[in-house]
């Protein structure tokens, strides 16, 4: 299997089957974060496809400082931030216009998930959480990042990983427990 | 204390306690069993989040190869609309404000009116070939002017 420094040297020159080779190794980790950031959508989809759009563009700039893996989860990571701002933009221009209407693929923390599935519900739970608090438990628990490594990724501070970490849990086993998930 | 207990148990779990600070965690631990019960939940909780890792889709790679060939193929506009959609749709009002603006104006909006030339006649094309001959020869005659000064002071020196 060709290391990720060989794939992107030959995606560099062009090789379009060195380019599919890097998305086929990366994208299970990719489509976890975003999936896991953005709910199993086909916007989700959209915007994993573009996290290896934006990388392919900037392929030459890419210096290798950081892994590949850590690189294209940030990209993950940061497109996912914005289109959940977007979401948010778009709902409040339909609260506008249209009252004040709870918005439809907003997951509420009330509706009892007893007839779904676990995984289901475990997913709109963390859809509950707040973006910053989300991205670093999907990083740490979902992608198996260390502390350090996700502070890396967020570029933030060990600590606030740390604070954010245990926030973000608390409030996922609450509405969890609430649930009768766990 | 308990919040002391809880922030330890946090980063137990993330294996990032020293070894004094695991021995005090075990110690509250054995003593508490809403600390024990906490940790359970948080244990079970996160091997529910682990499992949202996604399965691997062999057919990603030929969806992205699609999308980037797709992107290749658009033009500049689209590209400008990918980047930055708030500059195209900016781009776009300022484009049309312009073109309404001449249409309010000239009411039409043929070629000649937008690039400003549709008062012009032809009278006016052998007028603007004669005022460029006149200006080629007042820009000659200025260019001449110096050498006859220079023969004048010439001149004065002999005299």
């Amino acid at each position: 299997m060709p290391s990720d420094a060989e794939l992107v040297e030959r995606s560099r020159k062009g090789d379009e089957s060195a380019f599919r080779l890097l998305v086929h190794q990366h994208e299970q980790q990719v489509r976890s974060i975003v999936i896991s950031m953005l709910g199993d959508t086909a916007e989700a989809d959209d915007v994993a496809q573009e996290v290896f759009i934006r990388f392919y563009r900037s392929i030459q700039d890419f210096r290798g400082e950081a892994a590949l893996s850590t690189y294209l989860s940030r990209i993950a990571i940061n497109l996912s931030l914005n289109e959940i701002k977007r979401r948010e933009t778009r709902h409040m221009r339909i609260a506008f216009f249209h009252g004040n209407e709870a918005p439809a693929d907003k997951a509420d923390s009330r509706a009892d998930p007893e007839r779904q599935e676990i995984r289901e519900a475990v997913q709109k739970a963390l859809q509950l959480l707040e973006p910053d608090f989300r991205a670093v438990v999907v990083l740490r628990l979902v992608d198996g990042y260390s502390v350090k490594e996700t502070a890396e990724i967020l570029q933030l501070p060990q600590g606030t990983v740390a604070s954010r970490l245990a926030r973000g849990q608390e409030k996922l086993k609450d509405i969890l427990l609430k649930w009768k998930i766990l | 204390m308990e919040q002391t207990s809880k922030e330890l148990l946090f980063l137990s779990l993330d294996n990032e306690l020293t070894t004094a600070e695991q021995t005090r965690l075990d110690a509250v631990l054995t003593e508490s069993e809403a600390l024990q019960q906490e940790k359970e939940q948080l244990l079970q909780m996160r091997s529910l989040v682990v499992n949202l890792r996604v399965r691997r889709d062999n057919d990603f790679s030929a969806r992205v190869a699609t999308r980037l060939k797709k992107q290749k193929k658009r033009g500049f506009w689209s590209d400008i609309v990918a980047i930055s959609p708030k500059v195209a749709a900016a781009c776009t009002a300022l484009m049309i404000a312009t073109l309404m603006g001449i249409y309010i104006r000239e009411g039409s909006l043929s070629r000649d009116i937008i690039i400003g030339v549709d008062h012009l006649t032809p009278e006016d094309a052998a007028i603007g070939i004669e005022n460029e001959k006149i200006t080629k020869n007042r820009t000659d005659k200025a260019m001449e002017m110096p050498k006859e000064n220079k023969r004048d002071s010439d001149n004065g020196r002999l005299h």
